[in-house]
């Protein structure tokens, strides 16, 4: 089984099995560019607690079957279930969580970028403008005219909130 | 080639707009409304990107697959570019309301007889003035308000729009007569020109806009029927019962009439334009398309065989129309010349009784009936997005004790107001309303106090059924069983 080596932004080298690694589109069509390689492979976006973090998935994930190529279905979307393994894998800082998205995008492994988006969507859902703010960091930059002329457009959805309690509980039940 | 740098991402707007609009596309329609108010960045991803919107829309809650019902008669990319999707999906899924305009309740003499809506600053394309004309033949002026009310900023004198001649004595008689004519299409308004065309008994009344006066009367050989909307620079159309004109504003009324079209039986009811060509429905079986460019030669027929009295252009060159056949309300769709879509004719399950009145919303149509229902359909015609029902209106008629009571008051116009939130005029009965997104207010909660009082109505009938039912014992019993 052959190994290649990855470099990491801050000149860590680390080694992964080939088909590891290949879960990585962007390494996968670069090794099938370039064909047999010694050298550690540059990865210059990414760094190492981060690609180690990765490659981890990766690892538990070699298995999987090839995610089907145009599978943008709204389906897969807008189901927000993550498998347990993932969740476990997702209680990071959100940094790690982030940095985790970000090189996941570059690195081109969509299942993982999924996954990592979900995470994030999740931390969104049921919570008011203000709890997003606060859980995000995010400033408010709209003036008071702005904001209540937002909070006039959005009131029916505010009023439909009760509505939905109970199938929160159910969905706890 | 340039290396990126090492991207450092501590907080979640240090992500790129595309794996926000990634991480976006993983919430349901509730969870993406909050985020509208968060932020600057993350409303220009969630509330103005048109492409989020346009796929909610058909996101179904509950579901856990999109259902995706494309329009049949498509979208063109112009209109597309024009609908605001956040707008269309409120209006798909928000709960409604209707807030009437002045009163409510109409003084004796004083119903409405004709809308129309313009923009008060010019070029500016958000209608927020409507003009009402009123049985006793006066016109007002409404400014439309935050949180739907609407101020009434103008009244013209009464009975401008009768004749001149025989003035006050006989004003009952002549609001019968123009109870009588039954115009819909009676108000057209051009803001540009600041001129109001109303159909008056006497002829063509034009009104300035600003001091609420008679400008002129221009005369036509019989009663006007409908009138079409303005659409500068194009000139207005006017169908009276046996001819069509076209109306040169600069000509003075005393002058003689320059061409017109005959037509070969009675009653124009609508008159859209479309581009160059001039589409008219009546109380003929056909749909008459005539064209500027070879007036009055009546250029095409479309065969209809309904009773059409209302049309409005879907899409570059399609027309809905809408009217009764065999009692019953019909929505038709006749797309453009060169378009692949079908024509639908929908006689069977777009309303009990006639629809009298057919707009284009959005991506949608909007019908008003007879029986006070304002139904929003796809543009297949067939497909119901949702109801609404003016109060007093047949919501319960569906139940086997309801037969004989009352339906709502008659939508005579939906007319969708440009720009602002999408809010609809409504012109039922004998008043005006304006229909839109949120919650009913208290004064005018009509949602929020009719189940109440839905529910005491069930509960009397139900008592006085199983009395009914417990007499009905009895009286078995008597006969000795």
């Amino acid at each position: 089984m052959s190994e290649i080596k990855l470099l990491s932004s801050d000149q860590a080298t680390i080694t992964v099995e080939k088909s590891v690694a290949e879960r990585s589109i962007l390494i996968k069509n670069m090794l099938e560019d370039v064909g047999e390689v010694t050298e550690a492979i540059p990865i210059p976006n990414v760094n190492e607690n981060v690609l180690k973090k990765v490659i981890e998935w990766c690892e538990h994930h070699k298995g999987d079957p090839p995610a089907q190529a145009d599978d943008d279905s709204d389906s897969r979307k807008k189901s927000s279930d993550i498998d347990e393994w993932d969740q476990k894998f997702m209680q990071v800082d959100q940094e790690m969580l982030f940095e985790i998205i970000l090189a996941a995008n570059y690195l081109d492994i969509k299942p993982l970028l999924d996954v990592g988006c979900k995470t994030v969507a999740n931390m969104i859902k049921g919570k008011s403008p203000e709890e997003i703010r606060k859980t995000f960091n995010i400033q408010n930059d709209f003036t008071p005219d702005e904001e209540e002329q937002i909070r006039r457009e959005n009131e029916w959805a505010e009023e439909s909130v009760p509505r939905s309690q109970p199938l929160d509980i159910d969905e706890a039940c | 080639m340039t290396i990126e740098r090492p991207r450092k991402a501590r907080f979640l707007l240090c992500l790129p707009d595309e794996l926000l609009v990634e991480i976006i596309s993983h919430l349901p329609p509730k969870d993406v409304i909050p985020l509208h108010a968060t932020c600057h960045r993350l409303r220009t991803l969630t509330r103005l990107d048109p492409t989020l919107w346009r796929s909610l829309c058909s996101y179904r809650e509950g579901s856990s697959l999109t259902v995706l019902t494309p329009p049949r008669a498509p979208l063109s990319d112009v209109e597309c570019a024009t609908i605001d999707w956040y707008t269309e999906y409120r209006f798909r899924n928000a709960p409604m309301r209707m807030r009437w305009v002045g009163t409510g309740s109409p003084t004796m003499g004083n119903e409405v007889k004709g809308i129309g809506a313009f923009p008060s600053r010019g070029g500016s394309v958000e209608d927020d003035m409507i003009v009402s004309a009123s049985s006793d033949g006066s016109v007002k002026i409404w400014s439309l308000q935050d949180d739907y009310a609407a101020k009434e900023v103008g009244k013209s004198e009464r009975g401008l729009i009768f004749s001149q001649k025989k003035r006050a004595p006989a004003l009952e008689d002549q609001q019968k007569k123009i109870r009588e004519a039954g115009i819909v299409d009676g108000v057209s308004i051009d803001a540009t020109a600041g001129r109001i065309w109303v159909a008056g008994e006497d002829g063509l009344v034009e009104i300035d806009l600003i001091s609420l006066k008679r400008i002129s009367t221009h005369r036509f050989p019989f009663a006007i029927m409908s009138l079409s909307q303005t659409s500068s620079p194009y000139p207005l159309t006017i169908g009276t019962t046996l001819t069509l004109h076209m109306h040169d504003s600069r000509v003075s009324p005393n002058s003689p009439l320059p061409a017109h079209a005959h037509l070969f039986q009675p009653g124009p009811l609508s008159i859209l334009h479309s581009g160059s060509s001039i589409k008219v429905a009546g109380r003929f079986p056909s749909l008459l398309s005539y064209d500027r460019r070879a007036w009055p030669k009546l250029t095409s027929t479309i065969h209809s065989g309904a009773r059409l009295c209302g049309l409005t252009t879907i899409g570059t060159s399609g027309v809905a129309a809408c009217g009764e056949y065999n009692g019953k309300g019909t929505l038709e769709i006749y797309p453009g010349p060169g378009s692949l879509s079908p024509v639908v004719k929908n006689r069977q399950t777009a309303a009990r009784s006639k629809i009298l009145t057919v707009a284009s919303h959005g991506s949608y149509l909007v019908t008003g009936n007879a029986e006070g229902c304002i139904s929003f359909f796809e543009r297949d015609a067939r497909t119901v997005i949702r109801e609404h029902w003016v109060e007093g209106g047949g919501r319960t008629s569906s139940g086997i004790w309801n037969v004989g009571e009352d339906g709502g008051d008659v939508i005579r116009r939906v007319k969708p107001l440009r720009g602002g939130d999408g809010k609809i005029l409504v012109w039922a009965g004998d008043r005006l309303g304006l229909l839109g997104i949120g919650k009913e207010q208290q004064e005018i909660s009509e949602e929020a106090v009719c189940p109440e009082g839905e529910e005491e109505e069930y509960l009397m009938k139900m008592r006085e059924l199983l009395r009914r039912q417990g007499e009905e014992v009895r009286i078995l019993e008597g006969m000795g069983l």
